[in-house]
């Protein structure tokens, strides 16, 4: 009778990944937002309504049928939606573990009290530079680093879990070292992507923004020096990535996706199937998966550095139109990795 | 007596088990399928019937799924993962 300990998630996201549960999934409440970074990859469709609190409700439902057990909320701002306290708190009665994505900007202290009710794993905030000067210059905001700095303060006095996440950009690769410094310094986990993607929507205009590769090879001196270099480890056989097994996201109008990033086809809408039809019937989910499985292999068979460097799918189709071809970007970023895990 | 899950408890079943986050340790236990079945009960019926059909389900004794269950709901109450409610 007694409980089986389990060592972190581990051991249940192994058994999703066999049986198919989609354990965790990304459900973008809105695409509106406060800022205006010129590289984001969110194209917003102005001619859909919607989904309100009712059919996220049902959403989440079938999730809970289905075997989630972690949502993020994301968007856009995610806070942006008019009722977004509602559904992160539907999620929680029904006992599903929730993760805020967000740039902070509604944060305040009632807020702030409100999501440490819920309560949530983790709130993840964006963050684009050191100071005011390159943070506001990147959102187009001013004001927004001390709106976001006094959200992260509002949300570690309540004991929330806080993590930052930071696009490398040519905006901030002058001080993105600072940056790290910083969350070092305050104990706050600090994500830098290496990587700029295209919009959803395949516009390459974000790509102008991509750090050079001096700032890539001092990323990743600095990430060696802890053992944070990107990673993976492949076989033959292996899957890339949970693409079609463990992950599913849903978009503000209700159409449903294997991943947050795989947009090219959509495996249906909640608006005319229960979602639990769709994660159990779509034809691009087998699609998707059986991506997952010839991206890795592929990868194996291009060996080097290549076979060690975290791929995504999703952004090789949005970027070179085919699934498992990596784009000139992540040949140049699996070197960098490989160069500074060899120099640790 | 009743339980009810702690505030900071997220969880999932699959088939006959179950998984528990405690959201504020980010520790993740997996119940076994007789734990998972009381763990799914807790809300939902008193300790005494979860008792009986603990007994029914596992054909085990009543005294030993008492005890099972005492042990058990004990352990996750230590935890911080289940609160008493009368």
């Amino acid at each position: 009778m007694s409980p089986r300990g389990v060592t972190g998630l581990h051991s249940w996201k192994l058994r999703a990944l066999e049986e198919r549960i989609p354990l965790a999934v990304h459900l973008e409440l809105t695409h509106e937002c406060s800022l205006r970074c010129p590289f984001c990859y969110n194209h917003s469709s102005e001619n859909t309504t919607p989904l309100n609190l009712s059919e996220w409700e049902s959403v989440l439902d079938d999730l809970r049928s289905i075997g989630t057990l972690l949502v993020t909320l994301t968007g856009g701002d995610p806070l942006k939606h008019p009722d977004f306290l509602e559904i992160a708190q539907a999620a929680r009665h029904r006992h599903l573990a929730v993760k805020i994505f967000t740039n902070g900007m509604l944060i305040d202290r009632p807020m702030a009290d409100a999501i440490a009710s819920l309560p949530p794993l983790q709130v993840e905030l964006s963050i684009h530079g050191a100071g005011p000067e390159i943070h506001d210059r990147t959102t187009g905001v001013d004001g927004s680093y001390s709106t976001l700095r006094r959200a992260i303060d509002l949300l570690r006095e309540r004991n929330i879990e806080v993590a930052l996440r930071m696009p490398l950009s040519t905006i901030n690769q002058s001080e993105f070292v600072r940056v790290i410094e910083h969350s070092r310094k305050e104990a706050i986990p600090l994500l830098v992507d290496p990587m700029i993607t295209v919009k959803d929507n395949r516009d390459r205009a974000p790509l102008r923004f991509q750090a050079d590769g001096e700032a890539v090879r001092s990323l990743f001196g600095l990430l060696a020096e802890t053992g944070d270099v990107p990673t993976t480890d492949r076989r033959l056989g292996d899957i890339n990535c949970g693409l079609g097994s463990i992950t599913l996201a849903v978009d503000p109008a209700g159409w449903v996706f294997p991943c947050l990033q795989w947009r090219h086809s959509s495996m249906g809408n909640i608006r005319e199937q229960g979602l639990k039809t769709i994660w159990e019937e779509s034809p691009v989910r087998s699609e998707a998966t059986d991506v997952a499985r010839k991206a890795n292999d592929h990868l194996v068979g291009l060996g080097g550095s290549p076979a060690s460097y975290p791929f995504c799918p999703a952004e090789a189709i949005l970027r070179e139109g085919d699934p498992i071809r990596p784009s000139r970007q992540f040949f140049e970023l699996a070197a960098a990795a490989a160069e500074a895990r060899s120099q640790a | 007596m009743r339980y009810a899950f702690a505030p900071v408890v997220a969880w999932q079943s699959v088939n006959d088990e179950a998984v528990v986050l405690d959201l504020s340790t980010r520790h993740a236990i997996g119940l076994n399928p007789a734990a998972a079945f009381v763990w799914t009960r807790i809300e939902a019926q008193s300790v005494s019937e979860i008792v009986t059909d603990l007994s029914a389900a596992f054909k085990i004794g009543l005294e030993k799924a008492g005890s099972d269950v005492s042990v058990f709901l004990g352990d996750m109450h230590q935890r911080g993962l289940i609160e008493r409610l009368e």
